[in-house]
């Protein structure tokens, strides 16, 4: 025997036993019911007290005093110079709406959409009807520090997100530039990813999902204002 | 142990962020958590308020960086706390990180035995004898043997989660491994799959 290779042999066959402890199966269903639903708990509006009833109005007075100095403020600092919406941002962003499932608002139509975003965001951006794509739900983002309003839609199995922000907050970053039907798109792509933004009447747009630029583009065209 | 649900405030975006990156990595948490402590209801203790930190702080995480290593580095601090918060095991924490001081990599053998037919040996026994027998090893040398052999996760990510220097981990893992070996050694004599003159155990 080798006494020099005897504890190499040793060393990987512990390192071979136990990289097979790593592939046992491990039974995480119970613990992600809870994960799950403790995240779901968490994300919902809790009950008030008694107490907090009463207070409600007074607090929700000078939070509205607060919330529209605030916006006077960051509309007076801003002025009229929007962002150029990041594509990886958007990407993430995509990623965490397509995964939102139950905390998302499920929506049938357009009108509806655009009711319950206005329940949050006074003056928000009305959505366009989007006739290719089958609608899902909706919601309102913090993107960049500005609201934006995402729909999730279906187009056959694969989840798009139209994201639909006010043009004074975001404006298009340069991309490919396409033209269609007399308006402009910037197409990008980002790890498979691919989205096309555009501006229309005041309102920034952007679609996105896994399938080609072409399809968005025809959906994209489709959208009715 | 497990902190309550109500002092979570998440947007939706947070949550999200959690279910798409965090929770995929249950079942290797989980299993890690299980090695650790040998007690299922304790394991998911353990996940679960390691989950219930990394949906606290996920804002901290960069997209695009190792989430696994992320999530075990929450696992190993919450797990030293817990050692920490109990005194009896606080105590035993610290015995063990004073009798086992780094060694350099040479002396490794010195641990264990070498085995003839190590492969043919370890296939002997049973997982749960050698998840037994992982549990017998200090903390910190049952920490890097999980992460380095049994998620194979390399010798750098390994580190950055141990918080010592890449040589500390390769040293530990050679001891670690042998260490292993030396607390299964009885039992294959016992078994009589090995004889005391067929190791140079003497």
């Amino acid at each position: 025997m080798n006494d020099k290779l005897i504890p190499e042999a040793n060393d990987k066959a512990v390192q071979a036993r136990l990289a097979r402890l790593g592939t046992l199966p491990v039974d995480t269903a119970g613990l992600e019911t809870r994960l799950r639903s403790l995240v779901a708990d968490s994300v919902t509006t809790p009950v008030a007290s008694p107490w907090r009833r009463i207070w409600r109005p007074v607090t929700a007075l000078a939070a509205s005093i607060a919330v529209v100095v605030a916006v006077g403020l960051i509309i007076m600092s801003l002025g009229d110079t929007p962002v150029s919406a990041s594509p990886l941002k958007l990407a993430e962003l995509h990623a965490d709406v397509s995964h939102m499932g139950q905390m998302a608002t499920p929506i049938t139509s357009i009108a509806e959409a655009n009711r319950i975003l206005a329940q949050d965001w006074q003056n928000n951006p009305a959505l366009p009807a989007v006739p290719a794509a089958q609608l899902h739900a909706c919601c309102i983002h913090d993107f960049m520090e500005r609201k934006i309003a995402c729909l999730l839609l279906r187009d056959g199995d694969t989840p798009l997100t139209l994201v639909v922000g006010h043009a004074r907050d975001f404006r298009s970053t340069v991309g490919q530039r396409v033209e269609r039907q007399g308006r402009t798109y910037n197409l990008h792509e980002v790890n498979g990813l691919r989205m096309v933004m555009t501006e229309h009447q005041g309102r920034y747009l952007c679609l996105m999902g896994a399938v080609s630029a072409e399809r968005l583009l025809a959906i994209a065209q489709e959208l009715q204002f | 142990m497990v902190e309550r649900n109500t002092e979570l405030r998440l947007t939706t975006a947070q949550a999200a962020r959690f279910q798409r990156l965090a929770l995929p990595q249950l079942a290797v948490l989980l299993r890690t958590a299980g090695y650790l402590t040998h007690n299922g209801p304790q394991a998911e203790d353990l996940v679960q308020e390691t989950m219930i930190k990394a949906l606290r702080f996920m804002d901290r995480y960069t997209e695009g960086t190792d989430i696994k290593a992320w999530l075990l580095t929450i696992l190993r601090r919450t797990h030293l706390d817990a050692i920490r918060a109990n005194k009896h095991n606080a105590a035993l924490l610290a015995v063990e990180q004073r009798d086992v001081p780094d060694r350099p990599m040479d002396e490794a053998g010195l641990f264990a035995p070498p085995w003839p037919h190590p492969q043919q040996l370890l296939e002997r026994f049973g997982d749960q004898e050698i998840i037994a027998a992982l549990q017998a090893l200090p903390e910190e040398i049952r920490w890097t043997l999980l992460l380095v052999d049994v998620e194979q996760l390399d010798l750098a990510t390994a580190a950055a989660i141990l918080e010592v220097p890449e040589g500390t981990v390769k040293s530990r893992t050679h001891r670690g491994r042998g260490m292993l070996r030396e607390a299964l050694h009885p039992l294959a004599q016992q078994r009589g799959w090995i004889q005391a003159e067929e190791s140079s155990h003497e």
